[in-house]
């Protein structure tokens, strides 16, 4: 031990004396190591953490794809989401899982204190907490007996982020009361502090019994439809039972459940049934919750990783190839050592812990530039954002993670000198003689850099890819313009609001709005734009009845189109007549016409939606142009918009987004539209504040994320490469200086020595081409389902990334290549 | 104490075998104070890394007291050289990094000796060279025969049983040189076994016996 002690002293004390090249070593491992740091932080807790709860890897996900009839709701995963009826027979005939719960994500408006505020809700059976296995560190938990009857258990846990927010961590609140929703709920408990809910990216602040539906969603209840599939199950496997057992079991539970709500269903022929009668349970890990945020960004993350991987495998080739060259230096020092008695093993080790010195200083100024670099990153989305809400930071996990790599890389950069030690003979090297370590490390060298292009061209071609996808997202016509555009929300129905209320606060705050300095003109919609949220129902023509079509839909006011700047091309816009009292109208957009009505105007025209059952009563009294609604990257929908004042019975009009076109700065029309609100009634809470444009910008936040890291790391990568093949040259320059000299000596003019030096580069980068568009091939068709109207074998791509390559190897050259063709052959061959 | 018996060396060319040592025989009793001399390219540092096992590419018979080193592996070789032999070198050859003192207790740490032990070691070494006063130095801080002593130094602090050198005055002036003969003479009356390679005659007669190589061949013994 004090022999290593002593290794790990004297290599400390080595990097002291040479400062220059220990900086270039442990900033060029920093760089790596903190990436890949700072990314892993990210998927640690999006992809691989497990929830702080009893025996994580007993949980399983329900899932039951499928064709199925009614209302869903869907927050990323369709199959998820069960009916309340489904989930109570699963729960209790169930043999193989010891328990089942229920989930569903609800906005609260909380009241507490005389102040309203909004908050995240969570609807959850009785026994959420102790299927979990999670407890309370303040008061109680909700048990089974929180939730037998509907509407009889008004009471509620705060989760401990909230109540250490809201409420200063005070256990006061404990038996005081609550509102949500204009419901009085009694606080009866604090919930576990490290506990954030089932859903990464989702911290619910306030966990209600599931008996309280009706309370906590006034629009809806479907406690009792079979048909309304709303709530996500997560279980947790008896001891012994397998999760392909407990599948089978609870698809035996769950066909007879099938059976009793088929002859509720309307319209469907003999396939679909079968259809509908055959699906099953499936079950997916549940270790770390719900699946949402795990299935939209793993595939961007473990690219990410994947780029910052690279960009560590190449600083390692760098380091590598940097202690080739000093292992040329050390020759002498390894000789000696031999003769002083050391043995292979003992020098093998020294080299290594020597990489080992490099591996903790780089290590630990990599998880200082990894805290700084995540900080940065997630700055860059807004605080409510999934990614925010993952609360990623360089934790104890993180930290062991970059140990970790830095010991890994240590061994993968100190394997060469440690195996070139083992090697030595240290005659040879003590008399002075010319050993051919310096070719061998010159080869090496070479070698290292050739892999050091072909993985920056990797690099520079996913780079590439992302940059073509974001720039089409860009170029994308969303069909209105966004900017000079405010956007802010209310959700009247969670203070007891009925949609007829609704729709008449919603048309006083529009007066109230476009009385303000600078309105152009204001409305409101059911729908917020851009903000990856969607109502969908089938519709039909009159013509034909029987053949449906799956429609975006949206509750408007008047102006809605002039607000957002979508042309309207033929017809008449909504007004306030269009109420419950008028003939129901609607405007649909071009894809509608193009699909129901080709090659003639849909004006006039009358169409009907699927779940209503009724003839086809709809007129259509105005056509708009094609826009974008949920995100830039969609495809265009059909798309019918009704006016907001004319409900149908299952479209209550709870939430309203406003939308004011002003010439005032979007600060002012906020402050001015909530105070507008606080007038109307100081118990609705505003939220979604934000331009229109801004939102555009966020719905494409990822995928410029994307591309500015993996732009970033393909830098990084090219900046390594070019130090690599800088360093290459240079020490072949220096090596051959005599062999340059002679040449010179014998009519060699500069541009040929120039050109000979170049060719070097020129072959490695032929090699690495060969080598890197293959490999850059592969990832591009791993990486293609996130890019937006890019395929994997994009030319322009690929020439665009070697041509990119070339030049920064060339420049990197171009200085070597210099100092070749100036060697004075002279004062060389003097020297000798 | 070595006994060699037709030890050759040789490495191939594409002219054909080229040979460095050839059939070498010869006896070194203990306590000898041996030359080994001989123009450049005679394969003197040869002969002397073959005897001190730096060098495993060879033919012939060598017993060290009684070991049968040609029968060994390179590993039982190391241990050989740890236990019995000291090597002083025309560079001096010291760690730059490490200060006098480190120097010294770098062989020791080699053969496994206690940290305690060795400090002790060290200690004694110091003030038996008379280097106490530069134990914190660098080599690049001592002059040319002060790093050679301090490689003397090092060379016997694991109490070998032959010292081995190889030009050990070539990079000293007279004086300087001298110095360190003395210090060799003293040594083998002690008991020290030494063998030196050298181009000096004056070196030479500090020693019992000279033998002469040329061409790889003995041809004076």
């Amino acid at each position: 031990m004090s022999a290593l002690l002593q290794d790990l002293r004297y290599a400390f004390r080595g990097l002291r004396r040479s400062p220059a090249f220990a900086l270039a070593a442990v900033a060029t491992l920093a760089l790596g190591i903190g990436a890949n740091a700072a990314i892993f932080a990210l998927v640690d807790r999006v992809l691989i953490r497990a929830l702080p709860v009893r025996d994580p890897e007993r949980l399983v996900l329900l899932r039951s794809p499928g064709p199925r009839q009614g209302q869903a709701w869907d927050d990323g995963d369709g199959a998820a989401s069960f009916s309340y009826p489904a989930y109570r027979a699963l729960r209790d005939r169930n043999t193989v899982l010891s328990g089942l719960l229920a989930t569903y994500p609800f906005d609260a408006s909380v009241g507490a204190g005389g102040r309203m505020e909004r908050a995240a809700g969570e609807l959850v059976s009785g026994n959420y907490f102790s299927v979990l296995g999670v407890g309370a560190s303040a008061g109680r938990v909700l048990s089974a007996s929180d939730d037998t009857t509907p509407g009889a258990h008004p009471v509620a846990v705060l989760s401990y982020g909230y109540w250490t927010r809201r409420f200063g961590g005070s256990k006061a609140i404990l038996g005081e009361s609550i509102s949500i929703n204009g419901t009085p709920l009694t606080v009866v408990g604090i919930a576990a502090p490290r506990f954030d809910g089932v859903q990464t990216g989702r911290r619910p602040d306030v966990f209600v019994p599931m008996m309280m539906k009706a309370a906590m969603t006034p629009r809806w209840n479907a406690l009792d439809d079979p048909k309304n599939y709303w709530v996500q199950l997560i279980g947790r496997l008896k001891p012994g039972v397998s999760p392909g057992e407990a599948a089978a079991s609870l698809t035996a539970v769950y066909h007879p459940l099938l059976t009793e709500v088929l002859p509720a269903i309307d319209g469907w022929n003999d396939q679909q049934k079968s259809e509908f009668l055959a699906r099953r349970i499936e079950l997916r890990r549940g270790a770390g919750g719900r699946a949402v945020m795990r299935d939209s960004l793993g595939t961007p993350l473990l690219a990410l990783m994947g780029m910052v991987g690279v960009v560590l495998l190449i600083a390692c080739t760098n380091l590598a190839g940097l202690l080739a060259a000093r292992g040329v230096s050390r020759q002498r020092e390894y000789g000696i050592r031999v003769a002083l008695g050391a043995s292979p093993g003992r020098l093998v080790r020294q080299s290594l812990v020597e990489c080992l010195a490099f591996s903790v200083l780089g290590g630990a100024l990599g998880l200082a530039l990894s805290a700084w670099t995540l900080h940065g990153l997630l700055s860059l989305f807004p605080p409510d954002s999934d990614l925010r809400l993952v609360s990623a930071s360089v934790d104890l996990r993180v930290v062991a993670f970059a140990a970790v790599l830095a010991l890994a890389a240590g061994a993968l950069f100190g394997a060469g000198p440690a195996f070139r030690v083992s090697r030595l003979q240290p005659f040879r090297v003590l008399r002075g003689r010319s050993s051919s370590a310096g070719r061998e490390a010159l080869h090496l060298r070479t070698g290292l850099v050739t892999a050091q292009v072909a993985l920056t061209l990797v690099l520079l071609v996913a780079a590439g890819l992302f940059a073509r996808s974001l720039g089409n997202l860009l170029q994308v016509s969303l069909g209105f313009r966004p900017s000079g555009v405010v956007a802010l929300s209310i959700s009247p129905d969670l203070a007891g609001y009925s949609p007829e209320e609704t729709a008449r606060l919603g048309r006083r705050l529009i007066d109230e709005l476009s009385r303000l300095p600078g309105t152009e003109s204001a409305t409101a919609a059911a729908v917020p734009a851009m903000a990856n949220s969607n109502w969908t129902n089938n519709f039909y023509t009159a013509q034909s009845p029987t053949e449906t079509v799956q429609t975006w839909r949206n509750f408007v006011a008047p102006a809605y189109f002039r607000t957002l700047g979508i042309p309207l091309l033929a017809g008449r816009d909504f007004r306030y007549e269009d109420d419950a009292h008028a003939p129901r109208v609607a405007i649909v957009n071009e894809t509608f016409a193009r699909r129901f009505f080709p090659g003639r105007s849909p004006i006039g025209e009358h169409v009907g939606i699927g779940f209503t059952a009724a003839p086809a009563a709809i007129e259509i009294v105005g056509l708009v142009a094609d826009s974008k609604g949920a995100k830039v990257g969609e495809p265009a929908h059909p798309f019918a918009y009704h006016p907001y004042a004319q409900p149908f019975q299952a479209d209550k009009l709870g939430e309203l987004t406003f939308y004011v076109r002003s010439t005032a700065p979007a600060a002012a029309v906020v402050a001015a539209a909530q105070q507008a609100v606080a007038r109307v009634d100081p118990r609705i809470p505003v939220y979604d504040t934000v331009t229109l444009a801004a939102r555009v910008r966020q719905t494409l936040l990822t995928d410029r994320v994307t591309f500015l890291l993996s732009c970033a790391f393909g830098a990084l990568a090219a900046l390594l490469a070019a130090v690599g093949i800088y360093g290459v040259l240079a020490f072949s320059v220096a090596q051959r200086r005599r062999d340059i000299g002679v040449r010179m000596a014998l009519g060699a003019d500069p541009r040929r020595v120039r050109r000979m030096v170049l060719g070097e580069v020129g072959r490695m980068l032929l090699v690495g081409a060969l080598l890197g568009l293959p490999a850059a091939w592969a990832v591009a068709k791993g990486i293609e389902s996130i890019l937006f109207g890019v395929r994997a074998a994009d030319a322009a791509v690929f020439v665009g990334g070697a041509v990119l390559m070339a030049a920064v190897a060339l420049l990197a050259g171009y200085f070597p290549a210099r100092r070749a063709a100036r060697i004075d052959p002279i004062e060389t061959l003097r020297s000798e | 104490m070595i006994q060699l018996s037709n030890v050759e060396k040789s490495f191939a060319t594409r002219a054909g075998q080229t040979f460095v040592l050839r059939r070498i025989g010869l006896t070194i009793e203990p306590g000898e104070f041996v030359t080994i001399m001989g123009p450049s390219g005679a394969g003197k540092s040869t002969l002397l890394s073959i005897l001190g096992m730096l060098d495993h590419d060879w033919s012939g018979e060598y017993r060290l007291l009684e070991n049968e080193v040609h029968r060994m592996k390179p590993r039982e070789r190391s241990d050989l050289n740890k236990k019995y032999v000291g090597f002083v070198f025309q560079q001096y050859h010291l760690l730059d990094n490490l200060t006098v003192a480190e120097n010294l207790d770098i062989p020791l740490s080699y053969r496994n000796v206690k940290g305690s032990e060795r400090a002790a070691i060290v200690a004694d070494t110091l003030d038996r060279f008379q280097i106490v006063g530069k134990k914190d130095l660098f080599p690049n801080q001592l002059s040319g025969g002060q790093q050679q002593l301090v490689g003397v130094a090092r060379a016997l602090i694991a109490k070998p049983k032959l010292l081995l050198a190889d030009e050990p005055t070539g990079n000293l002036h007279s004086d300087q040189g001298r110095e360190i003969m003395r210090l060799f003479k003293k040594l083998n009356e002690e008991g020290m076994t030494i063998v030196q390679v050298t181009h000096s005659e004056e070196n030479a007669t500090y020693g019992h016996r000279i033998i002469r190589l040329r061409d790889g061949w003995v041809v004076n013994d």
